[in-house]
């Protein structure tokens, strides 16, 4: 499916074709996508996170455009394919930064728990909607999966691409993680508060779930 | 009630995004702009010595002096994380490493009908850190495998993974391992998987057994230059090693490369890898070594080493990554102590029941190569000698105008293939006035498709 253009002329292939040459033409990318990505990582990250990650997105897209494959018209998925590494690094990040300083006896956040999933889930509970709480048990590649659907739209095709897996694991990943959230928020839509049956961890394996 | 994706899609895009809060991510892109504008950039698309992967954001910096202030292990780390790609290898290894890279021989090209098969052994760790929010840092086991790899020249690729019985140091790590509801002898041993296209071209190791290097490139100096920032496209590559200083991780990157299995390559793949590490920074000689085989060769590692994440300080007690080669041919005779990228879902052969606590509760665990070696060159087959259980099946790509459906194309070409003969699965046109059709016959699955378009990297 062919997307709006605007601002611009070209695809964004034609785009990225033409920064090779010309550096500047690769700004048309930043001025289409950038209020998407950016509130997509506004979700992910925060704030103030999101405003760096937002523009690491396109400095990462710019600095390594020359391997896209311009026979695709839509960057859609490769630049929100960025944007979820970079917001996945920032808690692994978080988590390690966290750590030095509870081994320093520093101590600047709420969080005992350093490590990335803990970081990552405190930052979904400290919203105020029940959805988001519910989000916090999800673990990182399920929850991927909800977001870049939930969030830009994207179809099962896109989201293979941006997160580079194949489309029957995009599927059977939205299909728990969609489980998962019907599971806690229960039947009035609001999130129950229970344990999850199922405990979130980054690195965890589909298959011993 | 609302159903779950819309509380979702409602809590994703409740925002909009102000232009203010934009001025500064428009500023980190315009400064990556500009740096490639320098006069002495390396190129296009070339990384510079001062682009890290994860660069130190504008917040973040203040972290990071905060953490200069109060921790000085954590100066430490922030120093040594900086990538020092001006930093060469001693020159009588790159001497060495370009002297071997000369004389790799090319991989012969596939013709219709023939296949490349390539067979590795070797020794895994499999290490469970936690179940649940529990640490199980005894729960480590040493696995056999032996694998298998068949691709052809269309992209379609087969795997086949025999794990061996899980042996351990000592008896606490048994007990540990089996406390976690894993057992010694997997079950459903070999896992055998093919796949074809856009299936392979996109799996890139993440569910069956091999890197997808097609769209790596081809040029020695910007690899090495993606390979200390970790971006080379293949995501298991680039991101199993972030953390470490760069000329470790790209140390480690390659060597997953090397060893493979890799499907999508070129006949100068193995001869470009290699003069890809005689430019990485740390690579040093370490002489001679016997691989498992038998075999002697000329071995090489690196200088650079892990940081603990929370002290700062290097590991001392890490066993360093080791590439030992043919001194005549330059071929890998074996790999040993790096991050295996390519069996992500190994260890679910080892859970006994779906009552194990690593079932029920979720597990965090990693996969490492004490040493794999190659089962000798990579070799050309026909078609007829493939294994019973890879069956082959044809893909006829159709291009038609836009917007045409599936059961129109299906109509089409069931009058003369039969109706659920065949398989149909549309895919967005690689222009705006076509529509491309990837018909299965026999059927084998949806998502058989070509790669020529739909693979890509980031």
């Amino acid at each position: 499916m062919m997307r709006d253009r605007e601002p611009g002329g070209g695809s964004d292939a034609d785009q990225i074709r033409g920064s090779l040459s010309d550096p500047e033409a690769f700004a048309v990318l930043f001025e289409r996508h950038a209020g998407p990505v950016h509130r997509y990582l506004k979700k992910r990250v925060g704030s103030v996170a999101a405003e760096d990650l937002a523009g690491e997105t396109f400095a990462t897209a710019f600095r390594s455009r020359v391997n896209y494959d311009l026979s695709r018209p839509d960057a859609r998925p490769w630049l929100f394919g960025i944007a979820t590494n970079l917001a996945n690094h920032h808690w692994r990040s978080e988590g390690r930064r966290r750590h030095r300083e509870l081994a320093a006896g520093v101590k600047t956040g709420p969080w005992l728990d350093p490590s990335e999933e803990a970081v990552s889930h405190a930052f979904f509970e400290g919203h105020a909607e029940p959805i988001a709480q519910a989000l916090a048990h999800l673990d990182g590649p399920h929850l991927d999966v909800l977001l870049l659907v939930a969030g830009p739209g994207f179809t099962y095709e896109e989201v293979a691409v941006a997160l580079d897996v194949p489309i029957g694991t995009v599927r059977s990943r939205l299909s728990r993680a969609r489980h998962q959230l019907r599971e806690l928020l229960g039947t009035s839509g609001q999130y129950l508060g229970e344990e999850p049956q199922v405990v979130r961890h980054a690195t965890s394996k589909e298959g011993l779930q | 009630m609302s159903s779950e994706l819309d509380l979702v899609q409602d809590f994703m895009n409740v925002d909009d995004v102000p232009a203010t809060e934009l001025v500064g991510a428009r500023s980190v892109f315009d400064e990556a702009i500009r740096s490639e504008s320098q006069p002495d950039s390396a190129g296009v698309g070339a990384v510079g010595p001062n682009h890290r992967p994860w660069r130190l954001s504008r917040r973040r910096t203040g972290w990071v002096v905060a953490a200069l202030a109060a921790v000085a292990a954590g100066a430490l780390l922030i120093v040594q994380v900086v990538p020092t790609p001006k930093t060469r290898p001693p020159v009588a290894a790159a001497a060495q490493i370009s002297h071997l890279a000369a004389a790799v021989q090319p991989t012969p090209l596939l013709q219709a009908g023939q296949w490349s098969s390539y067979q590795l052994t070797g020794l895994l760790t499999a290490s469970v850190s936690t179940v649940g929010k529990t640490p199980t840092p005894n729960a480590q086991a040493s696995i056999p495998i032996g694998l298998q790899v068949w691709s052809n020249s269309t992209g379609t690729t087969c795997t086949s993974q025999q794990f061996g019985t899980a042996t351990f140091a000592g008896p606490v790590n048994a007990d540990a391992w089996h406390a976690l509801g894993l057992i010694d002898a997997p079950t459903n041993q070999p896992v055998t998987d093919c796949a074809a296209g856009v299936q392979a071209a996109m799996s890139a190791g993440t569910d069956l057994a091999y890197l997808n290097v097609s769209k790596l490139t081809q040029q020695p100096n910007l690899l090495a230059s993606q390979l200390q920032t970790g971006t080379t496209g293949i995501s298991s590559i680039d991101q199993t090693t972030v953390g470490n200083p760069a000329g470790l991780a790209a140390f480690l990157r390659l060597t997953a490369l090397i060893v493979g299995p890799t499907n999508g390559g070129w006949p100068g793949l193995n001869e470009e890898l290699l003069q890809t590490m005689a430019l990485l920074p740390g690579v040093t000689s370490t002489g001679s070594e016997t691989a498992h085989s038998g075999q002697t060769g000329m071995a090489f590692s690196t200088s650079q080493r892990p940081l603990d994440p929370t002290t700062g300080q290097v590991i001392s007690s890490w066993t360093p990554p080791i590439i030992i080669l043919d001194p005549t041919t330059g071929a890998l005779l074996e790999a040993r102590n790096f991050t295996i990228p390519v069996l992500p879902e190994a260890a679910q052969d080892f859970v006994g029941s779906p009552s194990a606590p690593v079932y029920t509760n979720g597990v965090s665990y990693g996969i490492s190569a004490q040493w794999i070696d190659p089962v000798g060159a990579a070799s050309v087959i026909d078609q007829a000698a493939l294994p019973t259980w890879i069956a082959t099946f044809h893909v006829i790509e159709a291009i038609g105008l836009p917007n045409v459906a599936s059961q129109t194309m299906a109509n089409v070409f069931n009058q003369f293939l039969g109706t659920g003969n065949s398989a149909f699965d549309d895919w967005n046109s690689p222009t705006s006035d076509q529509t491309t059709f990837d018909i299965c016959w026999p059927p084998r699955s949806m998502t058989m498709t070509t790669s020529r378009w739909m693979s890509m990297s980031s």
